[in-house]
């Protein structure tokens, strides 16, 4: 199995003063805070280590690699990860505060690049611009599934996630590839690396993609949105998302049936 | 005495409601702060020994009939405060009674004619150093359990807080105080400034960590609040370096209120927008009337100046400040991922300190399997050295005896190397349970002045059995 698990970088915001939480310039001053790895990506990542030694266990072969967007300021905290005995980490060179739309093009160009993923875990949101888009962006473009609000996941013959939803905690099947767009969980967190882990991961280095660009994004997306002048009723009541949705697009393209008549 | 009939007079003397013997109270005062308890704890491991009840009790008196009552059946007695131990001398050997002194906690005077403040031991810090601030005055005592600390428990340990180089250590802020021998009679050390009329009484009881009796009240210095404060981090390539710089300030006579050197792991771990891979931290903070702290920290960065320590700035003391205390859900989150953590500190003079932290440091990450962190810093310099504040993080397994001997592997690693360069095993945790087996050699040959003590302070050995001198 190979899993791709997306990082960023954000500031460690606990560490900003009280009084420094001024406005100035438009801006805060964090430039003084540790950067750390998100931390549903920390979660992401412990999810990912714990799938691998499960597979292992069972004689599975899990490869995992992990993905970042940025400048070369991030490479201290992409290094990070390099302790935790994974092969493959890479940066997508690109401006730093690329938005999410730019970040999953470059995933997906760099996917298109290597090779599918059977899994691809991206923290929900990122604590310094909280878009909530990314994980979301990373599936449309690559045409797959995208499953929201993983808390965990287990292999039992099949991956199978753990998800949030208004119902409470679900399990799913996951049918690969799949984007899981990963949330907080109680339990989950990353665990630490010991020294003699540190001290040899130091002998190795990520690796630096330079050739990728995100242009013409506009084209991915229409200038204006299609307008339907109807009302569309719809009832959701006792439906999971994925009924609900089904229910909606239905509804919709029935809408969009009756106006092209 | 049967249990039933203690508990009975105990009842009588503080009320029925005042005695608790609930199973899940007794499980949770079992143990204290010590590293791997607080991951056995976590994952809802208590140790088997259990008190016989908790005493709560209201007044000195109420303390002096308990005390006569437990004295005469030679009943152990855990005497206790804020709870914040962390050396496993609040541990509860089997059948013991907890003496908990938390609800005396009221301020009794506040002397801004002699600079005293008189406070019963159940006063928590935090609320009294509050009390202090909106009056103009500070206690100066600022250790990093003062959310939770109470006074009794601080002077029993000797603890010291992280403005002490100005401030002093508990020991040079205490005036007078009172408290209650195991045998039931009520003392008090009256407050003056200083006296020649015997041995200091007062350090009978401070670090006794409950095993001489219990101390009831406390007065304590007040300090005027600082008019002057000046502060500023600097990055240093080594220990050894920032070691001797601290040497130089301290015995050229300088004393800012914080003087902390934090080696490059946790300078790194913490400061990583301030310093490169490798270099260690040094900061500054001085307190003091008009044009003091000005004046000692333009001496401090002459001399650092003259090492070639680069000047980072004043920031760094902002975020330290800020986040010192902040350790709850750090050490919640350390157990949450399977690692066992602990802070040993000890002290030693400048001709040594240096060679512990680097022994330790290389045994420790040689010897310790999984192990995640092993760094200090210093943080309580003197004329004749400093302290050394080891933080040790590794990872546990699910054999909790396992568990143990590595913490105990640990122990030994920083106990045994101090000892081995003449060093102090505690400088401000005191010594618990835990640490109890190295008192003799710590001590060596005035080892005997603290047993003759303790013989004559509490004949029948019944206070806090296991602590501060081995079983």
């Amino acid at each position: 199995m190979n899993i791709l698990v997306c990082l960023k970088q954000v500031p460690d915001y606990d560490m900003v003063v009280s009084d420094n939480w001024v406005v100035k310039n438009n801006s805060v001053d964090i430039e003084y805070a540790n950067r750390v790895i998100n931390c549903f990506d920390e979660v992401s990542l412990e999810l990912a280590l714990r799938l691998s030694e499960k597979l292992d266990s069972l004689s599975n072969i899990c490869n995992i690699s992990v993905i970042s967007v940025g400048s070369s300021q991030k490479d201290a905290t992409l290094k990070m990860v390099l302790p935790y005995n994974i092969e493959n980490v890479t940066r997508i060179d690109y401006k730093d505060n690329a938005s999410p739309l730019q970040i999953a093009y470059l995933i997906k160009e760099y996917i298109k690049m290597t090779s599918m993923p059977d899994v691809i875990l991206a923290g929900c949101q990122a604590g310094n611009y909280d878009n909530a888009q990314t994980p979301y962006y990373i599936a449309e473009l690559l045409n797959i599934r995208c499953l929201t609000n993983v808390t965990d996941f287990h292999y039992k013959e099949t991956l199978i996630a753990t998800h949030t939803t208004h119902f409470g905690h679900q399990q799913t099947k996951i049918i690969e590839p799949h984007v899981l767009s990963v949330c907080s969980s109680d339990e989950i967190m990353l665990r630490s690396c010991t020294l003699k882990e540190k001290l040899a991961a130091k002998q190795r280095n990520i690796k630096v993609v330079s050739n990728l660009e995100a242009k013409d994004l506009r084209a991915l997306y229409p200038d204006k949105l299609l307008t339907i002048d109807k009302q569309v009723n719809c009832s959701f009541e006792h439906l999971d998302a994925q009924a609900a949705a089904k229910m909606l697009y239905e509804q919709i393209n029935q809408c969009l049936g009756e106006d092209n008549e | 005495m049967s249990k039933k009939s203690i508990i009975e007079q105990l009842q009588n003397i503080v009320g029925k409601q005042n005695v608790i013997t609930d199973e899940q109270t007794l499980n949770e005062r079992s143990v204290d702060w010590l590293g791997y308890n607080r991951w056995e704890v976590y994952h809802n491991q208590y140790i088997e020994e259990k008190a016989l009840c908790v005493v709560n009790v209201n007044s000195s008196q109420e303390i002096s009939e308990v005390l006569t009552l437990l004295n005469k059946n030679s009943i152990n007695v855990i005497p206790v405060t804020g709870k914040s131990s962390v050396t496993a001398a609040i541990r509860t050997p089997e059948g013991c009674v907890i003496l908990d002194a938390s609800a005396l906690n009221e301020i009794i005077s506040f002397d801004t004619t002699n600079f005293i403040v008189t406070v019963q031991c159940g006063t928590p810090l935090e609320y009294l150093e509050g009390y202090c601030n909106l009056r103009g005055y500070t206690t100066g005592h600022f250790p990093q359990s003062l959310p939770l600390a109470q006074i009794g428990g601080l002077v029993a340990t000797r603890s010291i807080g992280q403005l002490s180089t100005y401030y002093g250590g508990i020991e040079d802020m205490i005036v007078g105080l009172e408290a209650v021998l195991p045998t039931g009679e009520i003392v008090k050390i009256k407050d003056v400034p200083r006296r020649a009329v015997g041995p200091d009484l007062r350090h009978v009881f401070m670090g006794s960590e409950g095993t001489m009796g219990i101390i009831t009240q406390v007065s304590l210095k007040l300090f005027k609040l600082p008019a002057d404060k000046w502060q500023m981090a600097y990055a240093v390539k080594n220990m050894d370096d920032g070691l001797d710089a601290l040497r130089d300030i301290m015995q050229e006579g300088w004393r800012p209120c914080v003087a902390r050197l934090h080696d490059a792991y946790e300078a790194q771990h913490s400061y990583s927008r301030f310093v490169s891979e490798g270099e260690s931290v040094l900061f500054f903070v001085a307190y003091g009337p008009e044009g003091y702290a000005q004046l000692t920290g333009n001496a401090i960065d002459s001399i650092c100046e003259s090492y070639g320590f680069k000047k980072i700035g004043s920031k760094l003391v902002d975020v330290w400040f800020e986040t010192r205390n902040d350790v709850a859900y750090k050490k919640q989150r350390h157990s949450k991922i399977g690692n066992i953590g602990e802070t040993i500190e000890i002290s030693a003079n400048w001709s040594c300190i240096g060679d512990i932290y680097k022994t330790c440091v290389a045994r420790g990450i040689d010897e310790i399997d999984d192990v995640v962190q092993f760094s200090a810093h210093s943080s309580h310099s003197y004329v004749q050295g400093t302290n050394m504040y080891f933080i040790i993080r590794f990872k546990a397994s699910d054999d909790l005896e396992a568990n143990r001997a590595k913490f105990a592997h640990v122990y030994d690693i920083i106990m045994e190397e101090t000892l081995k360069f003449g060093g102090s095993i505690s400088h401000h945790h005191g010594v618990g349970k835990y640490r109890a087996k190295w008192i003799p050699r710590e001590h060596g040959s005035s080892y005997v002045v603290l047993e003759r003590l303790k013989q004559a302070m509490d004949p029948n050995n019944i206070m806090n059995i296991g602590t501060l001198l081995p079983k």
